[in-house]
Parts: structure tokens; C-alpha cells; sequence
């Protein structure tokens, strides 16, 4: 394990990586450009994208609408994909394994299929365009994240801990408070996280379902670019790249605890 | 709970533990097979068998987490078959101890304690103290992670009567622990088990650790009770092949047993082994009925020659076996001879070094010989079995 590789294979992994991280590296330093073309390198550096950002309405009604629905579908994904995990992993029931792939079929199902779909209910049900539509139809593509989450989680508790609370007085609710939840608390957050930032860069299912008054970030972000390019677009990639890999170090952090833990 | 348990350990009242014809089935395995037990305050009795005979299934019958099928749980007479297992107020030590990973050594002790609603002080005073009963008080704070196995098994076994139950349960709780450490915690368990005058059932496959800690042994077998009894009663006198195999060392000698022209065991080729009159009417066998002779390694002796009275001893009062000598082993305080016998079969026999005589033994012919009072006749198959008659068949 300790031989030195091949260096050719280090240039290799090298040039892929590069390969893979330059375009975002580009967009973020073009983000701090002052000219009102997007150019590369920038001759002069400055914030006047990311100022210009926060004082457009546009992008800060986007902004606060994606952060609503992100936080709501997330917190309605987490509570439902627990509970969900915890009937598929304990639970004895005819079908189960249908059950399971139902329960899974959001990850598996082409997304622009969903997003047709959902559409076309939601329209029936005067749901396309609000709040309540957008919650609704990303709590459902972060539901399985948290279920495969929890359910991993589950996997690797000991269940000789519920069968000792049980014996120590413990009921089935305060075996569930105090010793199952706070055990797989890991996985829930994993799951919670990975469900937050689904909701948060989703944009095909949101382009269906946006109205001219209810439009998530990433909606605003296409439609902008298709009509013009201008550096604000390259200065809320810059933020959302950061946000979303401070979102995922903490899921991954979030699960590596739960391996140590148990 | 130290002051009460100092009052109460000489005549423990509470914790008498019932089994009544108490039956699981897996499918068509009897995992436990119409078993009845009846534990007195106070006592200690280890449920001993290999694995897969049903001791782990007895013990979370009586925890509770497991339904029997038929038959009744019940601790000072109250009837807890149907109680949930959190109702039930029996501890338990689990295999691999089940302590809380996110707890502190001490909110482990404390945990059945909060869960019966006791104010915060008192539970964190009481869980100190079954913390100095095992010896960790100054460990209190630290986290399973942080301790080694030996002191993990003890804060599981100061959690378990921190509640001052009745009646403990343990299920190989020393099983993961090395050799050195499995002894010193042995006597630990002892200790504390004495001091609480608390009742115990313990479950192990390890016959030396069910002789130094127990009571009384139940010795299991395919579901079913065997034997129960001290383990002097196991060793010295075993009902079965099976529990005379699996309680010590021994040799085994199966054969037919018969009355004339003097009480023996007739093997198919060989000398019959002379044994006491009344050895086979002891376990209810007649004359005719297949039987096996247990004698102990140490019971034995060993003399160069061939034997010259034949099979019986000149009085009566000896048995003896010639066999050519296969191994001599060499164990410090001890030797041990293993010897092919005539007929078949091996006789180890254990001399204590020193013993005169023993240098003269170099084989290859010699006698194995021993007092007939050390003969134990027993059944050479399981008779409640009804029709089952393959065990006997198949020998």
C-alpha cells in the first residue's frame, strides 16, 4: 500500500481533477471581476457583482423563496424519511420490498418525468406556483435521501441497546427518545442536509412548477442567463458553491461521527 | 443500596423465580422444550449448555423478550408472562454489555433510575454508589469508548441493579473477556450477587465458570433441562451421557448393563466393567437396558502389566481395564496417560506427580484400574425423548 504510484498516473489524476474543478474555480474569481462582461482573467478585481446581488429585489425575493421552501421541504423530508426507515428497517409486512422501491423511486426516475407529472397534478390542484406546491414537491426528492440515510444508520445500531433500555423501564417511546433517536442522530442529519440541498439547487421540477411571483434560486439563475450574462450570475455561483460545500462537509462530518459512535 | 443490602444478605425473602412447562418453538425446533424451573430467593443458578440448546432463549423468556408458546413466568408469584419487558423490573447483563454509547459510565448507571422518575440527585447518589460497588466510582464520567472491556462489563453489571431488582439476568456476560480477566471477574459477579442478596440467572457454555460461581446448574440439551443440580451432583453423579460428557473430563465407557453373574456394563468386545449394585436402578435403568460407565480421569490409576484377574477386581471391589499406553502428557502438577483400551476406547487417567509408582509406567501394556464406587452408571440416551429412538440405535 505504501508504493509510491506510477507518476504517470499521477498526471492523470491530476489533469482530471483540474478538468473537474477549473470551470467553478473560472466562475468564481470572473465573480469578483468589475467589468459588466463576463471575462477571463479579470483586469480588476472587486465586489460590485456580489453588491449588485443583494440590491436586486429579483434575486433577493429568489433568494429568500429558495431558502423557505429549502428549510420546509427539508424539515417535512427529515421527519417523514425517519419515521419511513424506521417501518422499513423494523417492520414486518407483506410486499416490503415493493414497498422499499416505491419509497426509493424518487431517486430513480428521471427527474424531468417528475417534474411533468407534477405538474400536471399540481395544476389540477391549484398547486403549481405556490409555496405550499414547491414544499410539498421537494420534500418528496429529499424523502428517499433521508430514508437511505436513516436506514444506514439503523443498520449498524446494536439492537441489544433498545432490548437493554427496555429492560431498564424504558417504554417503547422513551426507548425511541432516548436511546434510538439520539443514536442514529447522525444518519438524520446526513439525511436532513442532503435533503436541504436537493431542495436548494433543484431546477427542473422547480421550472415547472414556478409562477412569475413564486420562483425558486436556480429558476431565476436560468431564466437570467438564457436572456443575458452579466458577472451577478458568476457571483451567487460563487456563494452557492461555497454554501454547498460547507453543507456537505457537515453531512459527510455528520455520518463519519455516526461510524465512530457505534 | 449498600446499607439495605447489608441488612437483608443473610436471609434474602424476595426474588423467587417460577418456570412452569414453559415451551418455544421456531417453526418446527423446540428451541426451548416444555422446560420447568424453580429458583429460591437469593440463589445463583447457571443455565449451562452448547450454544443453540435454548439458554439465551429461557433467559429472554423471563426478560420478556421473548413470548413462550405455552407455559408461565413468574417472579414471588406474580404471573409475568404477558408483562411487557419495561414492566417487568428484572436486570439484565447482555452479551456484549449494551451500554449506551452516547451515555457517560454514570447516565448508564442512572438510566434505569430516571426512567422510574426519581429526582436527578438522588439518581446521580445511587448510580455513585453502584459505581463503588463494581469499583469505578472514579470512571463516572468517561464513555464506554473510553473504557476497557473489563471495566465495560462492570458498569453494565452495576447498571443492571442499580434499581435494586429482585432478580438478574445474564446472559455470557465474562464470554468476551480473556481468561485472567473472566476469573477475577467471576469472583467479582459473586461478591456483589452475595452482597445484594439478589437472585441470579446466568447463562453460560463454559462448564469451569458454572462450577466456581453457581448454586445449583441446569444443564441444557437440544431445548431441555438434562440435569439440574449442584455442581457436585453434575460431576459426581450425571444422569446422562450427555451431561457426564459435558461436565468435565471423562471416560466413557457404553454398553449394555447387566445384573448376573455381577453388576457390569457388557461392552460389545471386551471385558464387562464391573459397577455398583444399585449404580443403574439410581437412574432407573433395568437390567438389559443400553447403558454407559463415566468414570473421571482422576479417579483412575495406572500400572504397568497386564491386569490378571481379568475384567473384575479380585473382591469385587475393583474395576480394571488393560489397553496398550498411546500417550503420556506431561502438565506440571499432573500427568496424564491416555491409553487405547482392549474393546475399544480410550482411558485418560490423571495422576497427581509424585504419586509412587507412576515412573515405573512406560507402556506398552498396562492396567488402568479404579475403586468400583467411582463407576457412575447413566442413561445412554435421552428417555423423555419418547420415540426417539435413533441416539440408541445409531451406538
Amino acid at each position: 500500500m505504501n508504493r509510491r504510484p506510477h507518476p504517470l498516473l499521477v498526471v492523470c489524476v491530476v489533469l482530471i481533477g483540474v478538468f473537474l474543478i477549473a470551470p467553478t474555480v473560472i466562475v468564481i474569481i470572473m465573480s469578483f471581476s468589475t467589468l459588466s462582461s463576463l471575462r477571463f482573467p479579470p483586469p480588476d478585481l472587486g465586489l460590485r457583482w456580489y453588491r449588485n446581488f443583494w440590491a436586486s429585489p429579483e434575486w433577493t425575493t429568489a433568494t429568500w423563496t429558495s431558502v423557505k421552501v429549502a428549510v420546509l421541504a427539508t424539515a417535512t423530508a427529515t421527519v417523514l424519511g425517519t419515521l419511513t426507515a424506521l417501518g422499513l428497517m423494523r417492520g414486518r409486512f407483506p410486499l416490503k420490498s415493493w414497498v422499499t422501491g416505491l419509497v426509493l423511486s424518487p431517486m430513480i426516475v428521471p427527474i424531468v418525468i417528475i417534474a411533468v407529472g407534477t405538474y400536471i397534478l399540481f395544476v389540477d390542484w391549484r398547486l403549481q406556483g405556490t409555496l405550499f406546491g414547491f414544499v410539498v414537491a421537494h420534500a418528496c426528492l429529499g424523502f428517499p435521501l433521508v430514508v437511505v440515510n436513516v436506514a444506514a444508520s439503523l443498520q449498524t445500531l446494536d439492537r441489544n441497546l433498545e432490548m437493554a433500555a427496555q429492560n431498564l423501564g424504558a417504554g417503547p417511546i422513551r426507548t425511541f427518545t432516548k436511546i434510538t433517536l439520539p443514536l442514529i442522530m447522525p444518519g438524520v442529519v446526513a439525511g436532513a442536509l442532503f435533503a436541504f440541498i436537493e431542495s436548494w439547487d433543484e431546477v427542473v421540477v422547480s421550472a415547472f412548477l414556478a409562477s412569475p411571483f413564486m420562483r425558486t434560486l436556480p429558476v431565476v439563475m436560468w431564466t437570467v442567463v438564457r436572456s443575458q450574462i452579466d458577472p451577478t450570475i458568476a457571483a451567487l455561483a460563487g456563494m452557492l458553491t461555497t454554501l454547498t460545500i460547507v453543507l456537505l462537509s457537515g453531512a459527510l462530518l455528520a455520518r463519519n461521527l455516526g461510524k465512530q459512535g457505534t | 443500596m449498600a446499607e439495605t443490602s447489608n441488612q437483608e444478605a443473610a436471609t434474602p425473602t424476595k426474588g423467587a423465580l417460577s418456570l412452569d412447562h414453559v415451551t418455544k418453538l421456531y417453526g418446527d425446533l423446540h428451541a426451548v422444550d416444555d422446560v420447568s424451573l424453580d429458583v429460591a430467593p437469593g440463589e445463583f443458578v447457571t443455565l449451562l449448555g452448547p450454544s443453540g440448546s435454548g439458554k439465551t432463549t429461557t433467559l429472554r423468556i423471563i426478560g420478556g423478550f421473548i413470548q413462550p408458546d405455552a407455559g408461565t413466568v413468574a417472579l414471588d408469584g406474580r404471573d409475568l408472562t404477558k408483562v411487557q419487558p419495561y414492566k417487568r423490573g428484572i436486570g439484565m447483563v447482555f452479551q456484549n454489555y449494551a451500554l449506551f454509547p452516547h451515555m457517560t459510565a454514570a447516565e448508564n448507571v442512572g438510566f434505569p433510575l430516571s426512567m422510574r422518575r426519581i429526582p436527578k440527585d438522588e439518581v446521580k447518589k445511587r448510580a455513585r454508589e453502584a459505581l463503588s460497588l463494581v469499583r469505578l466510582e472514579h470512571l463516572g464520567d468517561r464513555y464506554p469508548k473510553q473504557l476497557s472491556g473489563g471495566q465495560q462489563q462492570r458498569v453494565a453489571l452495576a447498571r443492571s441493579f442499580s434499581f435494586n431488582p429482585q432478580l438478574l439476568l445474564m446472559d455470557e456476560p465474562l464470554g468476551a473477556l480473556d481468561r485472567k480477566l473472566r476469573e477475577a471477574l467471576q469472583l467479582e459477579v459473586l461478591r456483589i450477587s452475595r452482597q445484594l442478596a439478589v437472585t441470579v440467572v446466568y447463562v453460560t457454555h463454559d462448564q469451569e465458570e458454572s462450577l466456581v460461581m453457581s448454586d445449583r446448574i441446569a444443564i441444557y440439551n437440544e431445548g431441555r433441562i438434562e440435569q439440574i443440580g449442584s455442581g457436585e451432583d453434575l460431576y459426581e453423579r450425571p444422569v446422562s451421557l450427555f451431561v457426564a460428557d459435558f461436565v468435565g473430563e471423562s471416560n466413557i465407557y457404553r454398553g449394555t448393563l447387566q445384573a448376573e453373574p455381577y453388576p457390569s456394563i457388557v461392552r460389545a468386545e471386551g471385558d464387562p466393567i464391573r459397577v455398583p449394585a444399585d449404580a443403574g436402578a439410581r437412574v432407573g435403568l433395568s437390567p438389559g437396558d443400553r447403558a454407559a460407565v463415566v468414570v473421571r480421569p482422576e479417579r483412575m490409576s495406572i500400572r504397568q502389566g497386564e491386569a490378571n484377574e481379568g475384567g473384575a477386581g479380585g473382591d469385587g471391589s475393583v474395576a480394571s481395564l488393560s489397553g496398550r499406553l498411546r500417550e503420556l502428557i506431561y502438565l506440571g502438577s499432573d500427568r496424564k496417560y491416555v491409553v487405547d483400551v482392549e474393546g475399544g476406547g480410550t482411558a485418560v487417567v490423571r495422576v497427581q506427580a509424585g504419586t509412587e509408582g507412576v515412573d515405573a509406567v512406560v507402556g506398552p501394556e498396562v492396567t488402568v484400574t479404579w475403586a468400583i464406587g467411582d463407576s457412575v452408571v447413566v442413561t445412554d440416551f435421552a428417555p423423555r425423548a419418547g420415540g426417539d429412538s435413533t441416539l440408541s440405535a445409531e451406538a
